[in-house]
């Protein structure tokens, strides 16, 4: 019962969680991303997609 | 006749000690708690069956002791030690209550269960995959199982060295048990009972469980059961949160011009607007696209308030690279790209871009770039992250289940995942 009220609990705390993120404009990972010009280009057959 | 719970005293016939019979009329043979001989009490003149001179036992329940079980009060007449043929070892006591008969204890390494005999056992099928009191359950093992030693009263004429061919079927907490020897055919109903319990009802002691027993509930998926519809409806709200959160969002482009990628300095600032985003606390994404072919595209720059200044740095890049080779056309990346900005304050804002950009041979592209300002996107992250707040404790759960029950199949020949450990207990 203990279980059950705590797991309320957290699936409360998900969705005050998901309207405080959206009301507050939060998005979580959005730094700017790392990278240099160096790095961009071709794969070389990694990760593409054929037709 | 003996009234109903009333006890008999009777002299053993090879030691002289004095036994007690408690279910007369109704036990067929004793085994003295002294030496161990079987004695015959089926007739008025007690005859020995069979002598011993048995060690002392230390029983988990002693002879004669009465508890209160399931609401039901209880005493303890007999007890028979067996073992299988794979080495594991246990007890079974036999429990008496005049106006109710018999039942079983059996204990097994910790564990304990409360069985009685099935007296019709027209309906139980299980190996043909017929419910049983509406349980379907799944054959775990058969091996045949030796008495090893008796002490105490019993319905029926049981010797040491006595051996049946017992088949074990589960659905926890219950367990049906068939016993067969010749013609003879017994089914048992047996349903997990926690030591707690056990020791609450006859104030004995058990040694703690040291693996998770045959028919043992398996709390994790007990629990999960309770939570899984509470995480539906969690899950639910989460999605109808987010839906009307989409769509009280403007989530419109603001149009803010091109942007010349072919320039004289590495570095070329351009600034748009200023434009007004009134919302506060708005996400806002600068989107760009651009006709690149086998081409990188980097826009980096800054959002910033005209009246107080402060500025949110994003980069977005995008690239897209198409081609041949032995497998046919290829293409990778696209042709447009965004970068978020979260958290923006609602004021006039000013844009301000500087784009590099290269092709296969490096050289920068002779092409524009259109620029823009999605403003006020809800972003889903958001709601996959409260999804998995919301579902990481089931999938503990189902993990914690699927440990148990492959710890618990481990032992058994019959294991749906075919994997067998044979750790040896009954």
């Amino acid at each position: 019962m203990m279980r059950q009220f705590a797991y309320v609990l957290v699936c409360g705390a998900a969705l005050l969680y998901l309207v405080g993120a959206n009301a507050r404009g939060y998005v979580p990972f959005a730094g700017p991303p790392t990278r240099y010009a160096s790095s961009y280009g071709h794969s070389g057959g990694g990760f593409f997609f054929h037709k | 006749m003996a009234a109903p719970g009333s006890a008999k005293m009777i002299a053993c016939p090879a030691c002289g000690a004095s036994i007690t019979l408690r279910a007369i009329g109704q036990s067929v043979m004793i085994a003295c708690p002294s030496c161990g001989s079987h004695i015959d009490v089926s007739r008025p003149d007690i005859q020995l069956i069979q002598k011993y001179t048995l060690v002392t036992r230390n029983l988990h329940i002693p002879l004669g002791t009465r508890g209160t079980l399931r609401k039901q009060t209880f005493e303890v007449i007999g007890a028979l030690g067996r073992s299988s043929g794979a080495g594991g070892r246990w007890e079974e006591y036999l429990l008496f209550n005049p106006y109710l008969g018999f039942r079983w204890l059996v204990y097994d390494e910790g564990h304990w269960n409360l069985g009685q005999m099935i007296k019709d056992t027209s309906t139980v099928h299980p190996d043909v995959g017929v419910p049983y009191q509406g349980h379907r359950f799944r054959k775990f093992d058969m091996d045949k199982a030796v008495v090893d030693w008796v002490v105490g009263e019993f319905y029926w004429r049981v010797s040491t060295g006595e051996s049946v061919l017992a088949t074990d079927y589960i659905a926890p907490p219950l367990m049906l048990s068939c016993e067969k020897s010749g013609q003879e055919v017994t089914w048992t109903l047996l349903e997990y009972i926690e030591p707690a319990e056990v020791e609450a009802a006859f104030h004995n002691h058990s040694p703690a469980r040291s693996y998770l027993g045959i028919n043992q509930p398996n709390t994790a998926a007990q629990t999960l059961r309770s939570v899984r519809r509470l995480a539906l409806w969690a899950i639910v709200a989460a999605f109808l949160v987010q839906i009307v959160c989409a769509a009280l969002a403007k989530s419109t482009v603001i149009p803010l011009g091109t942007y010349n990628l072919k320039h004289k300095l590495s570095d070329e600032t351009q600034v748009y607007g200023p434009f007004s985003l009134p919302r506060a606390h708005s996400v806002d994404e600068v989107v760009a696209s651009g006709n690149i072919d086998n081409a990188w595209v980097e826009l980096q720059g800054t959002l910033t308030n005209t009246d107080t200044g402060q500025s949110y740095r994003f980069v977005n890049a995008f690239q897209y690279y198409h081609g041949y080779d032995s497998d046919g056309s290829w293409s990778e990346g696209s042709r447009n790209g965004g970068a978020l900005i979260p958290n923006v304050p609602a004021g006039t804002y000013t844009l301000l871009v500087d784009g590099t950009s290269g092709d296969n041979s490096g050289r920068p592209l002779d092409t524009s770039i259109q620029i823009g300002l999605r403003y006020d996107v809800v972003v889903w992250r958001n709601f996959w992250i409260a999804v998995l707040l919301i579902l990481s404790y089931p999938i503990y759960l189902a993990f914690r289940s699927g440990v148990a029950e492959r710890e618990r199949w481990s032992d058994s020949d019959y294991s749906p995942t075919g994997a067998n450990s044979q750790r040896v207990r009954r």
